[in-house]
């Protein structure tokens, strides 16, 4: 039974391709303090990586599985339980796709953080639900990074492989743009 | 605070689009009242607005109809349901109307959906439609050339071919064109509405050259029997309607117009001493972007090829295939995206301004998040060759305001 009094994250779909795309989610999931959940909707869409690398089958897909995270204990799928969820996530739903509306309403009631880089969810947050503390997928990573000593090169392949299978890199706006963009070129 | 959208959205707006949804996926409203545990009579006054649907109950509806939360609580008027009136166009007694029926409501959500886009980008399609031709009380094959002689005369497109008729529909006169994986057996679909405008879709499965045919088919039924909808299937009429005569002649003639081939085909018959080949056929078929076959008939047509001369091309087992192959007649670059390339941009844009979600941006392109990332890089992004002769990759801000002219 998971303890309510640990931080629990909720990875929007966008964070969870991109953190799959690493292809040691199950590491990062493990090594950060927390609860780390996905919203019921979120679970149910289909997501896809590439395969990356350099063999002829770099551009074939892989399927997000999540089965094993979440029989592992590593990942939750929560769901909308009560009357007050179900409004906000249809409030959040006029404005977002299904899974980004279950995410913020979820992450409303439950005082959960969200773990999104879109820009529009990040735009409706800010402007209805401020108290909700949302971190990008680079920030996510940075926090692995840092809390688990992750030498330069293995940082490099970790973000090379989430541009290169996710197609994701943060913006020119975001905050931890240079931090990224040092962390690839570094030898 | 987030606002209580089921207490501002117009009731009757969302009871319209629960309506469709329901209908779309072939329930009842007894099945949608038992799905919710509540009397048949609750759905009903729900989908009259007369009840205002409960959070629980839209999330439960919304699984059940295979909808979006958010695609039912779209603002806006719900647009008029071509897809029931194309479903009433279909050959009673036949086994067709369960194969076709999910792709009449899928053609109408995706014109929903571009019109959406232009809502969203402020960019309402721009419309150069001619009033309808009439033509009742005239041969259809005479009516086809005056009718195609006077848009190819209204659109400025001279006697020559056309090679870019999708664009040409979706630009120059302001239809929607989709191209969709229909049943083989159905050419295209033709709907109307005045919020939409035309409405066509094609069946990409089908190779382009009879791609364009169906094409300018529903062309000619936009032009002169706008309101009626239309399924075109294969083969169906053992002997045609005049309708169905004159859009397919309409068609020919607008794709092959009769000074422009004759011509071309006199100035090909004196070059070769009075003799005209099937490797002629084939190359003036590639020129106007046309199956040999239609290229065959229209010169039957137009008396400057001998009557049943395709019957017996084909008699003599004339390989169509393979004499192109020989002739190495280079493919036509074909462009058969699902969607418009104007709705690609705009919701690209909305995407790229943060207007769309990349959850809504997939949906609206009907692709999975990592194919919508590459589409959004793809759309964003131009190839230019800098001063230094290289080339670089442009990344264009698809959203922002060109300046004006001083």
């Amino acid at each position: 039974m998971a303890d309510p009094a640990v931080q629990l994250t909720l990875l929007d779909a966008c964070c969870l391709l991109n953190l799959f795309a690493t292809g040691r989610i199950d590491e990062f999931l493990a090594a950060v303090q927390g609860r780390f959940a996905a919203a019921e909707r979120v679970g149910a869409e289909a997501l896809y990586v590439r395969r990356g690398g350099d063999g002829e089958d770099a551009d074939e897909r892989d399927a997000v599985d999540i089965g094993p995270l979440v029989a592992r204990g590593l990942l939750e799928v929560l769901a909308v339980e009560t009357a007050d969820e179900a409004a906000s996530y249809v409030s959040f739903a006029a404005e977002l796709d299904d899974g980004e509306a279950m995410t913020c309403a979820l992450a409303l009631h439950r005082g959960a953080i969200v773990a999104t880089d879109d820009r529009k969810a990040l735009r409706l947050l800010a402007a209805r639900a401020p108290q909700i503390r949302v971190r990008s997928t680079a920030q996510l990573l940075k926090g692995w990074a840092d809390s688990a000593n992750l030498a330069p090169t293995e940082l490099r392949a970790v973000l090379t492989s989430v541009r290169q299978r996710a197609r994701f890199a943060p913006g020119r706006h975001d905050p931890l743009h240079s931090w990224w963009e040092a962390a690839l070129r570094a030898p | 605070m987030e606002p209580d959208i089921l207490q501002s959205i117009d009731p009757r707006e969302l009871g319209r689009r629960l309506q469709e949804a329901r209908k779309a996926r072939g329930h009842t409203q007894q099945d949608a009242a038992e799905r919710l545990g509540v009397a048949r009579t609750t759905i009903t006054a729900i989908e009259k607005g007369e009840r205002r649907i409960q959070p629980t109950e839209l999330m439960q509806l919304a699984a059940f109809y295979g909808r979006t939360v958010g695609e039912l609580l779209r603002r806006g008027e719900p647009t008029e349901a071509f897809a029931v009136q194309l479903r009433a166009t279909l050959p009673s007694g036949l086994p067709v109307d369960t194969e076709i029926a999910p792709f009449t409501w899928e053609f109408q959500r995706l014109c929903e959906d571009y019109l959406e886009l232009e809502r969203l980008c402020g960019a309402p399609l721009p419309r150069r439609y001619p009033p309808q031709y009439q033509i009742e009380g005239v041969a259809p094959e005479a009516a086809a050339e005056d009718v195609a002689s006077a848009e190819r005369n209204r659109l400025g497109l001279g006697d020559g071919p056309i090679l870019n008729l999708r664009e040409l529909l979706e630009n120059d006169v302001g239809l929607r064109v989709f191209y969709l994986d229909l049943p083989s057996n159905v050419a295209a679909m033709f709907a109307y509405t005045e919020q939409l405008g035309g409405c066509i879709a094609v069946n990409r499965k089908h190779p382009e050259d009879r791609r364009r045919m169906s094409l300018g088919h529903d062309y000619a039924h936009f032009l002169t029997k706008r309101y009626l909808p239309e399924v075109a299937y294969l083969g169906r009429y053992h002997r045609q309607p005049e309708q169905e005569r004159f859009a397919d002649a309409f068609a020919r003639v607008f794709l092959m117009p009769a000074a422009g081939l004759s011509r071309r085909f006199h100035e090909l018959r004196r070059s070769r001493d009075g003799r005209v080949t099937p490797a002629d056929l084939c190359t003036l078929a590639h020129f106007y972007f046309v199956s040999v076959e239609a290229l065959t008939l229209r010169l039957e047509e137009l008396r400057l090829l001998p009557l049943g001369t395709w019957d017996r091309l084909k008699q003599a087992d004339f390989r169509v295939r393979e004499a192109q192959a020989i002739l190495k007649l280079p493919e036509r670059q074909v462009a058969d995206y699902m969607l418009p390339m104007r709705y690609l941009y705009l919701a690209a844009e909305a995407f790229q301004r943060g207007d769309l979600s990349e959850g809504q941006f997939a949906r609206f392109l009907r692709v999975d998040r990592l194919e919508a990332r590459r589409l959004a890089d793809e759309l964003a992004s131009r190839k230019e060759l800098s001063d230094e002769g290289t080339v670089q990759t442009l990344l264009l801000d698809l959203g922002g305001t060109l300046p004006e002219r001083s």
